[in-house]
């Protein structure tokens, strides 16, 4: 099993941590992972406003590279995830379009044939290497270790672009935790926006909204939660004790990536996981004897 | 609230221009709510999404404008998943954003946004929240 990888621009940065255990735990699980060097950004949307096509292109760019590779994609950011997706299908729905587009990337020698398929790490733990494959790679269950599942938006929604899971319902989470031995506290607000969009536009709404995405972890039993989204994580972990000085409470809600709490029930240690880098530590809602 | 009616509203090159951009029809929105009962920021909005979308059907552009629903709006796209009639009210506030920043016009100043939160806010926020297109 081989994937062009792309981490996309926060797991480069803020939450390195996600990229470095996402490959550890590939590389214990067999999924091989080929960087894209010389990939660029999914724009993220943000170009999207002032410049459609070139946002188009510059995901086509990034398909044509991976086709190049003969791979199909495989991201951890949810974002990146919908940004692609949408990319694609409208390529794909619009002939047209993927010709135009084709015609800038001849340029740098690159074509798009409209092939490659975009993944998310969570998709292809539960779907591509399947969720019995990984029970049977599990060291340490995750014995006791109450998780609430968040999803977030982007992996979800718009399902006609995404489509893997049920946007209102998803289940894909819970059973990977099932699978990786753990107990699964979903919530209402596992669906529900943290509100990244919004932290510079009126921060304190944004606070509110993650108040709120904690306390509905919290009320529904979960010790901590796992996140399949960067963007998610940087803002449940390092607002927290802004969500908690407005709200008057105590959270204590560590956030963990996917590839972390997967590498925990691998038997991978604390240091391994470097769960350090997190503002909420993590430490005490590990109930499982973690690897040496 | 008083609102005027009248034709010149009701078929505005503004409201052209929202249906044209987001690529909704805004006569398809019966306004039943769902997509506001499912938003998580519509408490914090002068206007939730249904409003807005109703607003827009009377024409009223001026309101539409002053509210800031379009920069609180997180993309979240919960609005267009629930709505029976496949609307996005996401892609109609997106329209909205679209034709205040490409008169060069921003809700955000960012030489008014203080130093320490600048330094602090992850820097993907930062972007985002200067210029967005998500829905
Ligand atoms: S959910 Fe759809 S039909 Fe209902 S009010 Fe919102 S946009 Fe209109
Ligand atoms: S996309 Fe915007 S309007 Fe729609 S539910 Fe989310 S925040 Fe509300």
């Amino acid at each position: 099993m081989k994937y062009a990888y792309y981490p996309g621009c926060a797991s480069q940065t803020i939450t390195k941590e996600y990229d470095s255990t996402t490959k550890k735990v590939c590389k214990i699980l067999g999924i091989e992972l080929l960087e894209m060097t010389d990939a660029n950004c999914c724009g993220a949307g943000l170009i999207t406003d002032y410049n459609y096509e070139l946002s188009i292109t510059l995901n086509a760019r990034i398909f044509a590279i991976a086709e190049k590779m003969g791979l199909d994609i495989m991201t951890i950011c949810s974002t990146c995830l919908m940004i692609m997706s949408r990319a694609n299908k409208e390529l794909k729905e619009f002939p047209k379009l993927l010709k135009k587009v084709n015609k800038t990337l001849e340029k740098a020698g690159l074509h798009y044939s409209g092939n490659v398929k975009v993944t998310h790490f969570l998709w292809t733990l539960s779907q591509d290497y399947g969720l019995d494959k990984l029970k049977a790679m599990v060291k340490k269950p995750l014995k006791d270790m109450k998780i609430a599942p968040y999803y977030g938006c982007h992996i979800l929604r718009p399902s006609n672009a995404l489509g893997f899971d049920d946007p209102e319902k998803p289940v894909s989470l819970e059973r990977l935790i099932e699978t990786l031995g753990g107990d699964a506290m979903p919530n209402e607000g596992k669906t529900r926006c943290c509100g990244f969009q919004i932290v510079l536009v009126t921060q304190e709404t944004a606070v509110d909204m993650i108040g709120n995405r904690l306390k509905e972890a919290k009320d529904a039993g979960g010790k901590c939660m796992v996140s399949p989204c960067p963007l998610c994580h940087i803002n449940l972990d390092s607002y927290q004790r802004e969500a908690e000085k407005k709200t008057h409470q105590k959270f204590e809600m560590p956030v963990f990536h996917l590839s972390q709490i997967v590498g925990l029930a691998l038997g991978m240690s604390i240091d391994e996981l470097e769960l350090g880098r997190h503002l909420v530590s993590p430490e005490n809602a590990i109930t499982t004897v973690v690897g040496d | 609230m008083q609102i005027k009616l009248g034709k010149e509203n009701l078929h505005s090159e503004f409201v052209k221009l929202i249906e044209r951009i987001s690529g909704e029809e805004l006569a398809n929105c019966y306004q039943c709510g769902n997509c506001t009962g499912g938003c998580p920021v519509s408490y914090a909005m002068d206007f939730g999404p249904r409003e807005i979308i109703r607003l827009l059907q009377l024409g009223q552009e001026d309101v539409v404008k002053k509210a800031n629903s379009m920069w609180l709006c997180v993309g979240c796209l919960q609005c267009y998943c629930r709505c029976p009639k496949g609307v996005s009210a996401a892609k109609i506030l997106e329209a909205l954003r679209q034709i205040t920043l490409r008169k060069g016009e921003d809700h955000e100043a960012i030489k008014e946004v203080p130093f320490p939160f600048l330094k602090n806010a992850p820097q993907q926020a930062i972007v985002c929240g200067f210029r967005k297109f998500v829905s």
